[in-house]
């Protein structure tokens, strides 16, 4: 049985997102730093379904958080992913 | 040019071993999906596959094991002595994985050794004979390669037997790459439905026995069926998905279709590659309306039924065409209940028996790959 | 992007028709490196958090459709995995370009063999 690994709630919304940013640099670089918060990676900024897989990979590496298929349509943003990823994290 | 023919099967695959086996479960719409506990102990997200459970093989050569064990049936079904200059074609995505991911975890294992020319030397070693070895590593339309291989060097005149076809063994790099990449599916694949999620990973064998028409009619040996074509293309879009028009799989039938001079139209059936995958289903439902736009032959998929064996998958579908002419009957596709309204096209849900003259074996494969074979009845 | 791209742009250079081009790519050797590399990063994250991103490069045919794309060439793609030295696999190579340069009407067959 898998379980997701706990952390706490020590990192608000532009935490996450700065973080985030960090993430989309190993996988886009070029558009790590102009992307906005609102924008949407597909529409927006082109990610094709490979760089979008890679990027939650990386995500759930970095914030040690498993991301199941089923709620993959609600990162389409920084903000709509850090709004999830903030909802997932749990006070210790 | 030599009509070549078809006078072997065998398989190994997750539905049973021996084409009648897995031929007789697929009739009865069984599936082979099912949880594995050691996946589930590796932590793997995704538990369920679809696995050859009864065949015992050493763990680094069990593509080759099953490759061998299903030459073994199609020689047997030919009843063929085979010739020194036997040619050998084999497909295969990753060859022997096991030795690639036990060389990762340190092993002292040269893993080019256990790679899909590995797979297709054992069968040559095996049978002692020198004719050509041809390994196709074309991803999940390597079955249909190694048999359109075996069809050219024949024709040719390089060979007078072929002994062709795919061997793939379960792969956990296939199973966590597939998984990561967000392809598998959550309940069990099902092609051109409605309610498809993604894949499902399977693994097996499909060999044939090859040959030119007039050497098997002149030592009596009975015809299965007529190899007509390979159609290729190259979607060369992206490293992962088809085309979403379809361009490469419609350019791939219509190939098959201008090298054999057979006209769509005649088609009776399609063995679709109905991965499950939303987009890799889409792209197919495109081009089959283009190439067959009002006169849409029986389309049926077997995934559902013994999951994506990838460089096996065209084999074993390959085998359950020959088996189809053979019997005159379209299997049903398991897993597909209800139409996609996009995709808009039925698939068989049962046994349908019917003249079956002509069949179209569809495959698609990361890298844009696309492959038709156009295959025949013995009377066509 | 394959260091073998950068070479076919120099020679042979881009093809006058990618559409009737057909590629022919002979190799022991692509797919292993990612492979290994792919399940190392198995191994160290775990197979729930491994990266995806080195997976469609374990495939032999991985270089093969990087080469389709950058050139947008759509005829025939095959890649065959033996020894480079293979006399045999590549007379065999050469006589399939062959066939199909007449049966799909190619304009060109790139045979590329990767060491």
């Amino acid at each position: 049985m898998l379980t997701a690994h706990s952390k706490t709630t020590t990192m608000n919304q532009n935490e996450i997102i700065a973080q985030l940013r960090t993430t989309l640099y190993d996988v886009k670089p070029q558009i790590s730093a102009a992307i906005g918060n609102a924008d949407n990676f597909r529409d927006d900024w082109g990610l094709d379904s490979l760089e979008l897989v890679e990027f939650v990979a990386r995500i759930e590496q970095s914030f040690k958080i498993l991301i199941p298929d089923k709620d993959l349509k609600e990162l389409y943003s920084l903000n709509a992913t850090a709004t999830y990823l903030h909802s997932k994290m749990i006070a210790v | 040019m030599n009509t070549i023919v078809i006078t072997g099967v065998g398989v190994v695959s997750p539905l049973g071993i021996g084409i009648d086996v897995l031929w007789n479960n697929l009739l009865s719409s069984k599936t082979s999906l099912q949880h594995f506990n050691d996946l589930e102990a590796a932590g793997y997200r995704n538990t369920s596959a679809c696995r050859v459970t009864d065949f015992e093989a050493p763990q680094i050569t069990r593509g080759a094991c099953m490759a061998l064990e299903a030459a073994k049936q199609a020689i047997a079904q030919s009843n063929i002595q085979l010739p020194k200059n036997t040619g050998i074609f084999l497909g295969s995505t990753l060859g022997e994985s096991m030795a690639y991911e036990l060389a990762a975890e340190g092993e002292p294992i040269d893993p080019e050794a256990y790679n899909t020319f590995s797979i297709a030397k054992a069968i040559a070693d095996t049978y002692q004979v020198i004719g050509p070895i041809q390994a196709l590593s074309t991803a999940c339309t390597a079955g249909n390669y190694a048999v359109g291989a075996a069809m050219a060097a024949l024709q040719r005149g390089d060979i007078d037997v072929a002994i062709a076809g795919g061997a793939e063994p379960f792969s956990r790099i296939a199973m966590v790459g597939f998984t990561r990449s967000r392809a598998m599916a959550a309940d069990g694949c099902k092609p051109f439905d409605a309610n498809r999620t993604g894949m499902v990973l399977g693994e097996g064998a499909a060999i044939f026995i090859v040959e030119r028409l007039d050497d098997a009619v002149k030592r009596g040996a009975m015809t299965l069926a007529t190899v007509h074509a390979l159609g290729l293309s190259c979607d060369a879009y992206h490293p992962t998905s088809p085309h979403p028009d379809g361009r490469g799989l419609t350019n791939a039938m219509n190939a098959a279709f201008k090298k054999s001079g057979i006209n769509a139209d005649d088609i009776d059936w399609v063995n679709i590659h109905g991965s499950g995958t939303r987009v890799s289903d889409a792209a197919e439902s495109i081009a089959l309306k283009n190439v067959f736009k009002n006169n849409m032959p029986l389309l049926s998929g077997s995934k559902g039924a013994i999951g994506h064996a990838l460089g096996a998958a065209s084999a074993l579908e390959l085998a359950i065409c020959v088996k189809g002419i053979a019997t005159q009957t379209i299997p049903p596709t398991p897993g597909y209940t209800i139409q996609d309204a996009d995709i808009a096209l039925d698939c068989t849900t049962q046994p349908v028996h019917k003249k079956i003259n002509l069949v179209i074996n569809n495959a698609s494969a990361f890298g844009g790959l696309n492959a038709s074979l156009l295959l025949g009845s013995s009377m066509y | 992007m394959p260091a073998i791209i950068a070479t076919l742009e120099k020679e042979p250079g881009r093809p006058a028709d990618p559409d009737t081009t057909g590629l022919y790519v002979v190799s022991n050797h692509i797919g292993t490196n990612s492979s290994l590399a792919f399940w190392k990063d198995v191994i160290k994250n775990g197979p729930a958090f491994a990266n995806p991103e080195l997976f469609p490069w374990t495939l032999a045919n991985s270089v093969c459709g990087a080469i389709a794309r950058h050139f947008g060439i759509t005829g025939p793609n095959y890649t065959y995995t033996c020894p480079p030295d293979d006399e045999t696999c590549i007379n065999g190579v050469v006589k399939q370009a062959g066939e199909d340069r007449e049966k799909y009407g190619l304009s060109a067959t790139w045979i590329v063999i990767v060491h």
